[in-house]
């Protein structure tokens, strides 16, 4: 019963829409959105819900913008910095329109310089 | 002879009053010419009462935008990075410069959303649900207006259908949350930005990642 507005919300709109859509595969990206606004301590569910979309689409042909950045962000919050410039790596790659963003997000990544001893 | 001359003149002023194809109100020379690639979406300003409404239709923005052909900047790390710069706060973003936040996050267009109204009315007999947004899209080069698009939609709960399909359905959709005394206003959001971005001779021209690019001057 739950399942059935959004449902014929997504067809109707479907019917209504012009054919411009890429063929991105967005897998409940802006619900998961959703629920980390709901709940600002849902970052962990955030992450492994992108980490399933990323993981299905694993030529990136179908990442749709920003999901790359968006998880190693979420790495880059939990610590995981290596792994998160990876992420933004492939958004810049993915997504040229990004590199100057993500090349702030990489420089932010980098261990800090070592003190001279 | 001399009448004859004074014809062609005359049928380019007449063509020039109705050109074909053209968007009835609505300029799209300054888009045209910018043909942004990027949207950056910037938090958004909330009117209403409602204090979770500004984060929630944030989320509904992105999706849209990219399935029309743009590179849309993620929301989640913009928000995060935007509260570290001192730019927390929604209102103070609008009135930022937009050359700003082009340069700081190399966007060429940046998306200000604005909600009006955001808002359930209960009543015994009919409760009514309403949303009204502002959106403006602005040069992150220039800091001019490029687009903006005005959407509002009340929605109140009826036996009888409206004659439209779409407007049934969504009305479905309201209609079983406000059964459940928690209105769902994403249905709403959903359709406004939908029909904001995607309407014919009002909404956004297809970006650089669609297949539409540049195919589409006969309806925006």
């Amino acid at each position: 019963m739950r399942a059935w507005p959004p449902l014929v919300l997504a067809l109707a709109l479907g019917c209504a829409a012009p054919a411009t859509c890429p063929g991105l595969d967005w897998g409940g990206y802006e619900d998961s959105l959703r629920r980390l606004v709901a709940n600002p301590g849902g970052l962990e569910a955030y992450g492994a819900s992108l980490r399933r979309i990323l993981d299905r689409n694993p030529d990136g042909t179908r990442v749709p913008p920003g999901l790359y950045a968006e998880y190693g962000y979420v790495l880059f919050l939990s610590g995981r910095k290596e792994e998160a410039a990876g992420f933004f790596t492939k958004e810049k790659t993915r997504w040229p329109e990004a590199s100057l963003l993500m090349d702030r997000m990489i420089r932010a990544c980098a261990p800090p310089p070592k003190e001279p001893s | 002879m001399n009448r004859l001359a004074l014809l062609p003149p005359l049928l380019a002023l007449l063509a020039g009053c109705v050109p074909p194809g053209a968007a009835p109100g609505r300029d799209y020379a300054k888009l045209r010419g910018e043909d942004p690639a990027s949207i950056l979406v910037v938090p958004v300003v909330n009117r209403s009462v409602d204090v979770a409404a500004s984060g929630l239709f944030l989320s509904t923005l992105t999706v849209p935008l990219a399935d029309r052909g743009y590179y849309v900047f993620p929301v989640y790390l913009v928000k995060g990075l935007m509260e570290e710069d001192g730019l927390g706060d929604a209102g103070l973003v609008h009135q930022a410069d937009p050359r700003r936040l082009g340069q700081l996050f190399g966007a060429d267009a940046i998306l200000y959303a604005t909600i009006n109204r955001w808002d359930a009315k209960y009543a015994v007999l009919s409760t009514s649900v309403e949303v009204d947004f502002d959106y403006v899209l602005k040069s992150g080069r220039t800091g001019e207006e490029l687009w903006k698009a005005h959407q509002a939609y009340t929605y109140v709960p009826s036996s009888q259908s409206t004659g439209n399909a779409v407007a049934d359905l969504i009305g479905m959709a309201v209609a079983a949350s406000i059964v459940k005394a928690a209105p769902d206003f994403m249905p709403l959001a959903r359709s406004a930005n939908h029909k904001a971005f995607h309407l014919q001779h009002q909404g956004l021209p297809a970006g650089p990642h669609s297949p539409q690019h540049g195919l589409d001057k006969g309806e925006f």
